[in-house]
């Protein structure tokens, strides 16, 4: 052989590379030939792994700011933990507490001061009687174990982040100095970026969107999946709590350490699934094997117990002590609940999408629990505060005149439990000015968590939904504390006593749902977002799905993910059935939206409170009497999405009166979906959706990529109301009960229904907007029955309304560029649509890349 | 029957001699070495007489192997034969065939010497075979270098280095190292081409081998393109198949697979072996990779002008490298000057070959480099304009197939040998004859 310079490429063992005939041994169900298989080809594996890991790197590293902010804060955690070890032995054992009470007196010879280091106990002293102390050696020893593993985790840690700091310097080019200010997209754009140009990832030739969420959220996913399938045991029906969510870290955490990474695990690394567990063939024996291994956790958690519990007391005191003291308010401050995140999260959500997302909704979700404070708990509280207030009163009154009054034994401590008590107590008295609207504040939340079990709807006001509400969105530093410090004993009982019983279909749903993705490893198939295989007849997917009801994500799950996913990544490219599925989303919504400005009449609404009209839009739908409330509710300043928009359309538009602006401006006003605004828009500027378009294209170079998530998010919650809405009507149309209706036919391809709901949204619209155009009318007795109470004719009215909410929306101004860019990618897709034919047709669970190299 | 076998550096030392039956005596290597460099032109005949002595040699990395026989019923075939397999054998046990391979290994040769040929007799010329009797470890002149230490990567971000192998990672000694695979996808271009760009011929000869490291293996699966089509058999169609005119394969390899899915299958010794050789006439699914548009010209100062602006049309991703044009230019040339577009090109005039040859290191994909050449001929006559032309090319083209030919995928069936096996595929195109007339 000649010499030649070229260089050799490695042969890359792909799952595509497989002879046709192959394909099902090698890929789907993989039999005893593949472990071998894998096994030689480890080094290939080794790649992926490298990967999956790195993707996850990636991320955290950019949500903890960079390289430093992330070593900072591991070694504070470090330190923060020796210290809590420290300080308790300490104060346990070197502090003469006689002294510091002044039980005892010191005789000193020059002042008859007591110090702190007289309060000390000489370090001989000391040191014999922690050496004496058994359990005091016991629990140092433990202590100091897990600190050495932490220590060993932080090492390594480190050493993977500063080749991912590497990474980020010479292959994405962000210097650490700008990584905070960057969004996530930004670096996923990169990172697509750069598969393309070097192939970092070898299984695939372009690196999308979804694959970066798979590898990043590929347990996350899994978890979101069992809580929307009700597979983990957390719910429980006590005999005197009733439904009781039991969800903490510490269970969460086992639950992990039993399915994804303990050892023994399912999974028998970072991304695929041990293959036995792949094979229906010995699930009961694999069942037993899950059985037994989450009872021996079980005993362990049980074993550790008084360990855990010990460490939950001494870091819940440490951590909450000096809070309570600074600001006791947020005794009463509530937070979303553990539980409510893995419920409320999308699939293929990232962690800052979720928190954005929740932390929008938080405002609404707080005013909504305010709501329901006891009355009669109002009276005691009241009466409370108030003598608690007078004696506070006396005695700050007294420290001022003369305060000696404060070396009084126990007044000091007094002041400060009344001052505690009284902001308890004010926590329990609702806002004078505060207006009792549930059922707003509740769609309000709705556009931003995205989803709400069906029975809440229209039961705003009852307490039950306030109870369950209450699960997802419970009070911080009482009941979570409370948790957290229960959680060490329940923990070992769930485990051995619920999720035991739970292991055969444990095992029977990673089977189900794994799929096995080229490039990426084993992944959820719900995180798959695929209609046909997950979707639910009774969420706008019927004919699409032909998903069996074991198949079938509940709440909507996967198609308000899709969009989801869609919206925050618009550069993705889903496949044809997906695209199929959004487009038609849109397209309906911009039909029920046309219909509008035709009909609609230029309206003389005040300009001058856009903040009612955008409220009226979101409160609309629901009831129309509500249209009244809406500017109620406004004014008060509970329409958040609505501030939202307007809030940043105000950020954008300094000079807002210019002509081109002034028409996007209004533009936004449509996005945010009021037809008499976008009449307004006609009519003034004479624009249609393209001039629009065009008058936003000066806009686009000003927007940041901030604002545009902004939108991006407002876009979803939009969404999600029209989802949640039409789920609504159709639920209605179908069927009064939906569950039973779906439970018990498991394929019923009613199609007709639907059908006919839009057929007649179409044509019942055009009388419909004339009242809602007068707002000022619309809640006359007439309407209100015939949409409130029929399920028949309402429901369709509603839809156009939020219809045209959405239709606005996507045609908005501000988002120019992103219509632009959908219309331009309708025609796109067509084209690409003869490459991945051939993928539609295989079976789903089979995704093969062709291998180009 | 074999009287003595010897390998001489191109400079006539006497590197490796071994007699095996003393009828000839050793003043045959300086005999053959006198009439080697007697003889005039590039290539002396293969075999060669002198009194009753046959002189049968190759002429392989810079080296004669040789063997002579006086026996005239011996088949010359068998010892041109012989001598392949020898300079395989030498290159699969030593890595590579070179004189200072040859020299840090004599001992080896020796012994493997020893085993092939019993007193004149060709015993076997199987690697698998020989390495049973083979003790002799081979010695690597591969240098330590720091690059090897780059690959050790912790969580390397960048693998680029792990994926890809410098091509003198095939060349090591089969003994001991990692246990590796190298495909070899190697075509040879022959092309000529008219001043307009019109093929005049064109043809494609390829060949597929496999250089294997394993010590063990039982069978690989070599998957080559799915649509790919031998014969005219399947010319209807998009075009977008992949076609071959005409292949062979070792006798080793399976064909159970091909028809349906073009897989190879094949059970390979340690060492080197072409699994499958291909050709293709005539109708090349690319485009030429080079175009030349000459212009010459004869200017006020008598001098010789020639304007090249020579085309690289492979697609913008890959590259040419090495890529040398010979220009063949009028006698009695005394001086060139000359004007290349980058300054890491270069052009001599050679005058011996009447050529100048100009050098371009690197040619990316869908770019065009140009050249003026001035030539000082004393005596430029029309007729002598005439001479000028036609241009050779050689070049060597990286991570590109003229056929399409690639290698899908590269299976091992699993043996007991465990452990990470890396497999590697090379692509090279290179020209064979590449002219293009002016």
């Amino acid at each position: 052989m000649a010499h030649f310079d070229t260089e050799y490429q490695r042969l890359e063992a792909s799952y595509s590379d497989s002879p046709p005939g192959e394909e099902n041994l090698l890929m789907h169900v993989p039999e005893g030939a593949k472990s071998q298989w894998h096994h030689i080809e480890n080094l290939d594996l080794w790649d992926l792994f490298r990967f999956s890991l790195t993707y996850f790197y990636v991320y955290n590293l950019h949500q903890k700011n960079g390289f430093t902010c992330m070593l900072l804060g591991e070694i504070f955690e470090l330190v923060q933990l020796v210290f809590v070890v420290g300080f308790t032995v300490f104060l346990a054992n070197c502090v003469d507490y006689d002294i510091l009470f002044a039980n005892k007196f010191v005789n000193h010879t020059d002042s008859s001061k007591v110090t702190l280091p007289d309060a000390f106990v000489p370090v001989d002293v000391c040191s014999a009687r922690i050496r004496d102390n058994a359990f005091v050696i016991f629990v140092l020893m433990i202590s100091g174990v897990f600190w050495l593993h932490r220590l060993v985790k932080f090492i390594y840690n480190v050493c993977c982040y500063w080749e991912i700091r590497s990474f980020y310097i010479h292959a994405l080019k962000m210097t650490m100095s700008e990584l905070p200010y960057a969004t996530w997209q930004e670096v996923q754009a990169r990172i697509v970026e750069i598969q393309k140009e070097h192939q970092i990832c070898i299984h695939k030739k372009e690196l999308t969107e979804l694959d970066i969420y798979h590898r990043i959220l590929r347990f996350k996913n899994y978890m979101v999946a069992m809580v929307n399938k009700s597979l983990l045991p957390v719910r429980f029906r006590l005999p005197l709590l009733g439904d009781v969510v039991f969800f903490t870290r510490g269970l969460k955490y086992n639950f992990e350490l039993i399915f994804f990474w303990g050892p023994g695990s399912l999974f028998e690394n970072e991304w695929s699934l041990k293959p036995e567990y792949k094979r229906g063939g010995n699930r009961l024996e694999l069942a037993d094997r899950l059985a037994s291994r989450i009872l021996w956790i079980g005993v362990a958690n049980l074993l550790l117990c008084p360990v855990i519990l010990v460490w939950q007391i001494l870091y819940a005191f440490f951590s909450y002590t000096e809070v309570i003291k600074r600001e006791p308010g947020s005794l009463g401050a509530r937070c979303w609940s553990l539980y409510g995140r893995c419920y409320l999260r999308h699939f293929n959500e990232l962690d800052h999408e979720l928190m954005s997302r929740l932390s929008k909704g938080y405002k609404a979700a707080s005013k909504y629990m305010n709501c329901f404070l006891s009355p009669l708990l109002t009276v005691v509280a009241k009466n409370v505060a108030f003598f608690a207030g007078s004696l506070l009163a006396v005695l700050i009154a007294l420290t001022i005149y003369d305060e000696d009054v404060l070396a009084v034994e126990h007044v000091l401590s007094s002041i400060t439990l009344l001052g505690v008590c009284i902001t308890v107590c004010r926590s329990f008295i609702p806002d004078k000015h505060m207006v009792f609207c549930p059922k707003q504040l509740l769609r309000v939340i709705l556009a931003h968590i995205h989803y709400m079990p069906d029975h809440w709807q229209g039961n705003a006001h009852r307490y039950e939904t306030r109870d369950q509400f209450s699960q997802v969105f419970q009070y911080k530093a009482v009941r979570q504390n409370c948790l957290k410090l229960l959680s060490p004993v329940v923990t070992p009982i769930i485990l051995i006593f619920c999720l035991r019983r739970k292991s055969l279909e444990i095992i029977d749903f990673f089977r189900n749902f794994t799929v096995e993705v080229v490039g990426v490893g084993d992944t959820c198939s719900f995180a798959q977002m695929d209609i046909r295989q997950h979707g639910h007849p009774a969420w706008m997917s019927e004919g699409k799905t032909e998903a069996s009801i074991y198949q079938q994500a509940e709440d909507g799950k996967t198609e308000l993910s899709l969009m989801h996913f869609a919206i925050t990544n618009p550069q993705w490219q889903p496949p044809r059935e997906t695209t199929h599925f959004i487009s038609q989303l849109k397209e309906r919504v911009q039909r029920e939206a046309t219909g509008a400005p035709s009909d609609a009449h230029p309206l003389s609404l005040s300009e001058s409170e856009p903040r009612s009209l955008i409220a009226n839009l979101l409160v609309a739908p629901s009831t129309l009497a509500s249209v009244h409330f809406g500017r109620d509710g406004s004014s008060s300043g509970h329409a958040v999405v609505a501030s939202d928009a307007v809030a940043a359309l105000r950020s954008l538009s300094p000079i807002s009166s210019s002509l081109p602006l002034r028409g996007s401006f209004s533009a936004a006003y449509r996005t945010a979906g009021h037809a008499s605004t976008m009449n307004r828009t006609m009519a003034g500027s004479g624009t249609d959706a393209r001039t629009l378009s065009s008058g936003s294209s000066a806009w686009e170079a000003q927007l940041t990529s901030l604002v545009l998530s902004e939108y991006a998010s407002t876009e979803m919650s939009i969404h999600a109301l029209y989802i949640h809405e039409l789920h609504k009507q159709q639920s209605r149309c179908d069927a009064l009960s939906r569950h039973t209706w779906h439970r018990q036919e498991s394929d019923e391809s009613s199609d007709s229904i639907p059908d006919e709901v839009k057929s007649v949204s179409g044509s019942r619209y055009k009388h419909f907007p004339r009242s809602h155009t007068f707002p000022t009318t619309v809640p006359s007795p007439t309407a209100i029955p015939s949409s409130a109470s029929e399920g028949a004719a309402a429901p369709e009215t509603m839809s156009s309304r939020q219809g045209d909410g959405k239709v606005t929306r996507s045609a908005r101004v501000p988002m120019g560029g992103w219509a632009e860019e959908s219309h331009q990618s309708a025609p796109r897709r067509p084209e690409s649509l003869p490459e991945e034919s051939s993928e539609d047709e295989m079976p789903p669970h089979v995704h093969k890349v062709a291998l180009k190299n | 029957m074999i009287a003595q076998v010897f390998i001489l550096s191109s400079k006539g030392d006497r590197l490796v001699y071994k007699d095996f039956r003393g009828d000839i005596g050793s003043d045959a290597v300086g005999l053959f070495y006198d009439k080697v460099t007697a003889l005039t032109g590039d290539q002396p005949p293969v075999v060669m007489t002198h009194r009753n002595v046959h002189f049968v040699h190759v002429w392989q990395g810079g080296l004669y192997l040789v063997a002579t026989t006086i026996a005239a019923d011996s088949s010359p075939f068998a010892i041109i034969d012989f001598l392949n397999r020898l300079a395989a054998l030498i290159k699969d046990y030593c890595g590579a065939l070179s004189e200072k391979t040859v020299q840090m290994n004599f001992a080896l040769i020796y012994e493997l010497l020893d085993e092939m040929l019993d007193y004149g007799y060709v015993q076997s010329t199987s690697c698998d075979v020989l390495k049973n009797f083979i003790q002799t470890e081979a010695l690597s002149s591969r240098p330590f270098s720091l690059l090897d230490l780059a690959n050790v990567g912790l969580f390397g971000a960048d693998t680029q280095q792990s994926k890809v192998a410098p091509s003198s990672a095939a060349t090591r000694p089969l003994q001991g190292g990692k246990s590796e695979i190298f495909v070899d996808v190697i075509e040879r271009m022959s092309v000529v081409m008219s001043t307009s760009g019109v093929l005049m011929k064109a043809e494609v000869e390829g060949e597929v081998k496999v250089k294997c490291f394993l010590p063990s293996c039982s069978e690989i699966r070599i998957g080559l393109n799915e649509d790919l089509s031998v014969g005219g058999s399947h010319l209807a169609g998009y075009g977008a198949a992949v076609r071959v005119d005409e292949c062979s394969f070792h006798p080793a390899v399976r064909l159970d697979d091909f028809e349906a899915h073009r897989i190879l299958r094949i059970s390979p010794g340690q060492g080197e072996q072409s699994v499958m050789q291909y050709r293709l006439a005539d109708r090349l699914p690319l485009a030429p990779p080079f175009r030349l548009f000459p212009a010459i010209e004869k200017d006020a100062a008598g001098r010789l002008l020639m304007f090249f602006k020579l085309r690289c049309d492979l697609p913008p991703k890959s590259s040419a490298v090495n890529v040398s044009a010979s220009i063949r230019v009028p006698n009695g040339c005394i001086s060139l000057s000359q004007e290349l577009s980058s300054p890491d090109q270069s052009a001599e005039l050679q005058p011996q070959n009447r050529a100048v040859v100009w050098k371009v290191p690197r040619f990316p994909g869908g770019t065009q480099l140009s050249a003026v050449f001035k030539l000082d001929i004393p005596a430029l006559s029309s007729a002598s304009m005439m001479e000028v032309g036609p241009v050779c090319l050689t070049f060597e083209l990286p991570k590109v197939t003229a056929s399409g030919l690639h290698v899908r995928f590269l299976r091992l069936v699993p043996t007991q040998h465990r452990g990470p096996t890396q497999r590697w595929v090379r692509y090279v195109t290179h020209s064979d004859s590449y002219a293009i007339r002016i």
